[in-house]
C-alpha cells in the first residue's frame, strides 16, 4: 500500500486569502493585516464579528473597562510610534459605531522569530457616552502614523452599562405658602 | 558607518577539515585597497573545519557617505603543501549603513531588507473591568 504523508508547515495566524463570515454570510479577504469586502467592484476594510466568548461585564459611569490583547509580533524593537487602540461601540449594520475608545503606546522587543505577547492592554473609562442598559461591543486595533496596522474582530455582547432607575422615596409635602 | 556582508550558499571544500583561507578584498576604481585605511583585509583560518561559512559576515568599513566599491572575495585552499586557489568574484554598490547578503549560488550581492515589523493572530484575548 502506498501512502502519502504531507507535512503542513506550522502557520501563526491565517493565510491571505478568501474566507466566509459565518456571522455575515459572506465572503471576505483577509490581506494579512486586515478583513476587506467585495461589494461594487472593489475591496472595502470591514469588520468581523464574532460572539463574545466570555459573559459580559457590568460596568456604571465612573468604571474603566481593561482590554487585554494577544498576539504574535516579529521585526525589530519598538520603542514609538505604534499604538493599542480599542473601543466600546455598537453594530450598525456591521458597521463598528465607536461610543468611546482608549489607546497606550505600544513598545515591543526585537523578535527574530514570531512571539506571542498577551499582556499588552488599554483601558477605556466608562462615560455617560453609553447608554443605559445597554450591551456594546468591544474590538482593538495596533495603530501606526494613523493607520492600521492588524485588527481584531469585533465581540459582541462584551459590556453591560448598568441602569440607573430614578428612584423617590420618602415623597410628601414639604410646606405651603402665599407667594 | 559600516555595512556587513554575509556568505551564503557558499561552495563546500573539496578537502573536509583542511584549512581554508578567506580573503576579502574591496576593491575601488578597480585596484584592490589593502590594509588602507579605511578597507579591510581579512583572513580567517579558524572557521573552516565544517565548511559551515553559512555564518560567515564580514563588517566592512567604507568610509563616510555612499561609496561604490567592488567585492571580491577570495577563497584560497590549503592542501598539505598544495595549493590550490579557487577564487569568487562579483561587483556590487555597497552603501554605508546597509546590510547585504552574498549567495554564492547566484554569485549576486544583494541587499537585506530592514526587518518589518509584523503582527500575525491579533486579536482581544480578554477583557474585565479594571
Amino acid at each position: 500500500m502506498k501512502t502519502l504523508e504531507i507535512v503542513l508547515p506550522l502557520q501563526v495566524g491565517r493565510s491571505p486569502g478568501w474566507y466566509w463570515d459565518q456571522n455575515q454570510g459572506r465572503p471576505i479577504y483577509w490581506d494579512g493585516k486586515l478583513w476587506y469586502e467585495y461589494s461594487a467592484g472593489v475591496l472595502r476594510a470591514t469588520t468581523v464579528w464574532e460572539p463574545s466568548p466570555n459573559d459580559p461585564i457590568v460596568v456604571t459611569v465612573g468604571d474603566t473597562v481593561k482590554i487585554t490583547a494577544d498576539f504574535y509580533y516579529q521585526g525589530p524593537a519598538i520603542t514609538s510610534g505604534y499604538t493599542l487602540y480599542g473601543a466600546i461601540g455598537t453594530n450598525v449594520l456591521g458597521i463598528f459605531n465607536e461610543k468611546l475608545a482608549g489607546q497606550s503606546t505600544l513598545t515591543l522587543p526585537q523578535c527574530t522569530s514570531p512571539t506571542r505577547f498577551i499582556d499588552r492592554f488599554l483601558t477605556i473609562p466608562v462615560t455617560a457616552a453609553l447608554g443605559a442598559g445597554a450591551t456594546y461591543a468591544i474590538y482593538i486595533k495596533v495603530m501606526s502614523d494613523s493607520s492600521d496596522v492588524a485588527i481584531s474582530s469585533a465581540w459582541e455582547n462584551c459590556i453591560t452599562v448598568q441602569g440607573v432607575t430614578p428612584t423617590f422615596s420618602n415623597f410628601t409635602i414639604g410646606s405651603y405658602s402665599k407667594v | 558607518m559600516t555595512c556587513s556582508l554575509k556568505i551564503i550558499n557558499s561552495p563546500a571544500s573539496p578537502y573536509t577539515g583542511d584549512p581554508r583561507h578567506w580573503n576579502c578584498i574591496l576593491y575601488a576604481g578597480g585596484a584592490p585597497f589593502l590594509w588602507t585605511p579605511g578597507y579591510v583585509y581579512m583572513v580567517v583560518d579558524t572557521i573552516d573545519i565544517q565548511n559551515s561559512y553559512e555564518q560567515t559576515v564580514w563588517y566592512f568599513d567604507i568610509g563616510a557617505n555612499q561609496v561604490s566599491v567592488t567585492v571580491d572575495m577570495q577563497i584560497v585552499e590549503w592542501w598539505y603543501s598544495q595549493f590550490i586557489y579557487q577564487k569568487l568574484g562579483v561587483a556590487a554598490i555597497i552603501k554605508n549603513g546597509v546590510d547585504y547578503v552574498w549567495n554564492c549560488a547566484t554569485n549576486k550581492v544583494e541587499e537585506l531588507a530592514a526587518a518589518v515589523p509584523t503582527f500575525s493572530g491579533f486579536a482581544i484575548a480578554g477583557y474585565a473591568k479594571a
